[in-house]
């Protein structure tokens, strides 16, 4: 293109864009401001500056993505997971990520993308790396296979779009991209607790090692700065908290839930068994033992409890109860209302409606039964299966198979005959 | 008016015709390169990956490139045809504002076709939101030479100036002011939620808001423009054409949250949650959202057309001493 109009467009474009509000600054990620001002790890500027700096240095930023070897993340697909969104002269597509995802989940994997208010439910907060559709154990990490399958059938229901139209290599990289959000989030959680906890206040002392006073009497102090660079001591903690973060989803493919194959019903196409199992499954739903009612309903059209809140809008609404009842002092009063409007409005975690036949978690016998068994993670579903290989649960696994049987027919069940609350089950209702 | 016959050139009508309508597919065409996020196919431009664009292997490409490319080749046709359309008129129009008319056409689109450039070279989503707001602008200027180059503008009889006249006109500018505003808005909802800047969400949620309030709006206006129509013996016809247009995008406005966003809270709420997860990318959410693109600029295109017939009717921009030596932008208009 000519040089001469290729300026005249530049400054043109430059006149536009700062008419409209533009900036040209590269996106950056945000730090989890509820975690920073929190009544439980109070951060001062000066550490959230210095966690940043140790995040940018972990993780690169949102155009120009980095992870350590110890994460084992795999760079390639990352940095063609983010970025802007371009296609290169063979056809491969970059910046996956800002094309599909961050309008509902924002730059930083919060949840709070541009989209996300009208959303129902909010998009995920990756950040805490809890995730609620997945094969394993109530407290483990999802697997590679679980958030692909997530991402190529979509969330029923939701907002969550199939991507199944995507090749596989861009729905990995998504994938590595959402396990890098949470790495990220995770290890800001876990500076944030480490600064809290280890650093703080020290007393300033003079070249002999006496401290120094003030014009009062009083020692002076200061922060004890987070800066691994220059602390090996700090490196190796910050180094032993990122292999926790890591071990945890490492650990996550010996944390998938195998059936016990002599649990699992051999036929289900035997409609006689599949009767007989679901209603066993029925007894199990309406009882004190699974207890099921309680929350989706004497009719399970989700019409039990319904004021829980999943573990992202229950932090938020324990944060905005704490600003309301101390909003604190001048710039720390600021920033906490700050942070407090800037939050959405807390929603109630509903129960499915069972009679629908919209599982979102997925809606194979197996689904179903990953879900009874390890409950939903970071939702008030909880698991009745053991919570981790080795410990006892409430229920048996054919028992659980009974009530995979008996929520999948409860969609053909006559609703006008619903089990009629037990008097403890009424009293949790109410 | 054998006089006003005169001035007019039936081939400068025909070319603002081929100009309207090779238009159009470049506004839906541009609608389906955002829909489906082609917008960076190409990292350059004026060229196509190194081709200069009419060498492009087009026919061979696939996904984004074709989508992209032939967003490309549309605005050429109509660059050319532009440039065509200014040499006829000033060869064939004998009214001078008409001539200056078509440079002004050329303008646009030379506009229109830099901004799409620019956003591609600096990558800026602004850029593409800004140059979706304009295209809509340049497809009713096209549509303006269409009308103001018509045997009716020329021959038709004026009316008696009555209230009812005028109000039918201010609805129709009106609607057709509120129908822009509107394409701006949904060009804000469909740009905004890929800007990376913190005030991002702010942007996007004030423009839903007003996006749905323009809805109202418009639909009412719609309304009354009909039965004012009706009132003032205007050809319904027309009328009634925008209202179908209306009613259409209101439909299309509907799915396309859906199938893009899934059901809100509230309506979720009446009506029980989808069955079905959207599939990013197929060709039914690229259909229904194109769709709303293209019907919003007929419904820009259809409201201006009414409004300027009837304001050609009222003879608004007529001096008072047609022919006078010191209004050349009177004379025969």
């Amino acid at each position: 293109m000519n040089y001469g109009l290729r300026s005249i467009c530049f400054l043109g474009s430059l006149v536009v864009m700062g008419a409209t509000g533009c900036d040209f600054r590269a996106p950056e990620f945000h730090l989890n401001m509820v975690q920073m001002v929190s009544d439980a790890t109070p951060t001062p500027v000066e550490y959230q500056e210095q966690i940043a700096n140790v995040l940018g240095g972990m993780f690169g930023d949102p155009d120009e993505p980095f992870a350590l070897p110890e994460t084992g993340l795999d760079i390639r697909r990352l940095k063609m997971a983010a970025g802007p969104a371009w296609t290169d002269q063979k056809g491969a597509a970059f910046g996956l990520y800002r094309q599909h995802c961050s309008h509902c989940h924002g730059i930083d994997g919060d949840g709070m993308g541009p989209t996300a208010l009208f959303l129902n439910p909010y998009p995920r907060d990756y950040r805490q790396g809890v995730y609620k559709f997945k094969s394993t154990y109530n407290p483990a990490k999802p697997t590679d296979e679980d958030l692909h399958r997530v991402l190529v059938n979509g969330i029923p229901g939701s907002a969550m779009p199939s991507f199944s139209l995507l090749p596989s290599a861009e729905v990995e990289a998504l994938v590595e991209y959402v396990k890098y959000l949470s790495f990220r989030g995770q290890m800001e959680t876990a500076l944030t607790n480490y600064v809290y906890n280890d650093l703080g206040e020290e007393e300033v002392t003079d070249e002999n090692g006496d401290p120094v006073l003030d014009d009062e009497g009083e020692p002076v102090t200061k922060l004890i700065p987070l800066d691994p660079e220059n602390d090996p001591e700090q490196q190796e903690v910050i180094k032993e908290l990122l292999a926790e973060i890591v071990d945890g989803w490492n650990e996550a493919n010996e944390q998938i839930i195998v059936p016990a194959e002599d649990a699992i019903p051999t036929d289900v196409s035997d409609m006689k068994k599949f009767a007989e199992s679901a209603a066993k499954g029925r007894e199990l739903f309406y009882g004190t033992r699974a207890n099921c009612m309680k929350c989706h309903g004497p009719t399970g059209l989700g019409d039990g409890q319904q004021d829980d809140y999943d573990i992202w809008n229950k932090a938020h609404l324990q944060f905005l109860e704490s600003v309301a009842e101390d909003p604190g002092e001048g710039e720390i009063a600021q920033d906490r209302t700050e942070v407090a409007e800037s939050l959405f409005p807390v929603r109630n975690a509903i129960p499915r409606n069972l009679r629908k036949g919209i599982y979102r978690g997925g809606n194979r016998r197996i689904d179903l039964f990953w879900r009874i068994y390890a409950g939903i993670a970071g939702s008030p579903m909880p698991g009745s299966g053991p919570a981790s290989p080795g410990a006892q649960g409430t229920l048996t696994e054919e028992e659980m198979w009974n009530i995979v049987d008996y929520v999948l027919s409860l969609p053909y069940e006559n609703a006008s005959q619903p089990q009629r609350a037990l008097p403890i089950n009424t009293e949790l209702v109410n | 008016m054998i006089t006003n016959r005169k001035t007019r050139s039936p081939l400068v009508h025909l070319w603002a015709w081929l100009l309207a309508c090779a238009t159009f597919p470049l506004i839906w065409w541009g609608g389906l390169v955002t829909t489906t996020g082609a917008g960076m196919a190409f990292r350059d431009w004026l060229t196509s990956d190194g081709y200069l664009m009419p060498f492009y292997p087009w026919l061979s490409s696939t996904g984004d490139k074709f989508i992209e490319h032939g967003h490309r080749l549309l605005g050429m046709i109509v660059g050319l045809l532009a440039i065509g359309l200014v040499g006829i008129t000033w060869a064939k129009e004998s009214r001078y504002w008409v001539r200056i008319f078509s440079l002004a056409i050329l303008v646009g689109v030379i506009i229109q076709g830099a901004l799409g450039g620019m956003r591609v070279v600096f990558d800026e989503r602004t850029l593409a939101l800004i140059h979706g707001c304009t295209g809509p602008l340049f497809f009713a200027m096209c549509v303006a030479m269409v009308v103001i180059t018509s045997r009716w503008w020329c021959d038709v009889e004026p009316l008696e100036s009555s209230p009812r006249e005028w109000k039918y006109l201010r609805l129709a500018a009106l609607t057709t002011i509120l129908a822009y505003m509107q394409l701006i808005a949904g060009a804000v909802v469909r740009h905004s939620p890929h800007l990376v800047g913190q005030s991002a969400s702010a942007v996007f949620q004030a423009a839903v808001y007003l996006h749905v309030l323009l809805a109202v709006a418009i639909v009412v206006h719609g309304v009354l423009l009909i039965w004012q129509a009706n009132r003032c013996k205007q050809p319904i016809g027309r009328c009634w054409l925008l209202g179908a247009l209306i009613g259409v995008q209101i439909v299309l406005g509907g799915s396309t949250w859906i199938v893009k966003y899934g059901l809100p809270r509230w309506a979720s709420r009446m009506f029980g949650e989808l069955t079905f997860a959207n599939t990013a990318d197929n060709a039914f959410q690229a259909v229904v959202v194109t769709s709303h693109v293209a019907v919003g600029s007929l419904i820009l295109v259809t409201s201006l057309a009414l409004a300027l017939r009837v304001a050609r009717q009222l003879r608004i921009g007529v001096p008072e001493t047609v022919g006078s030596s010191t209004s050349r932008m009177g004379v025969v208009l």
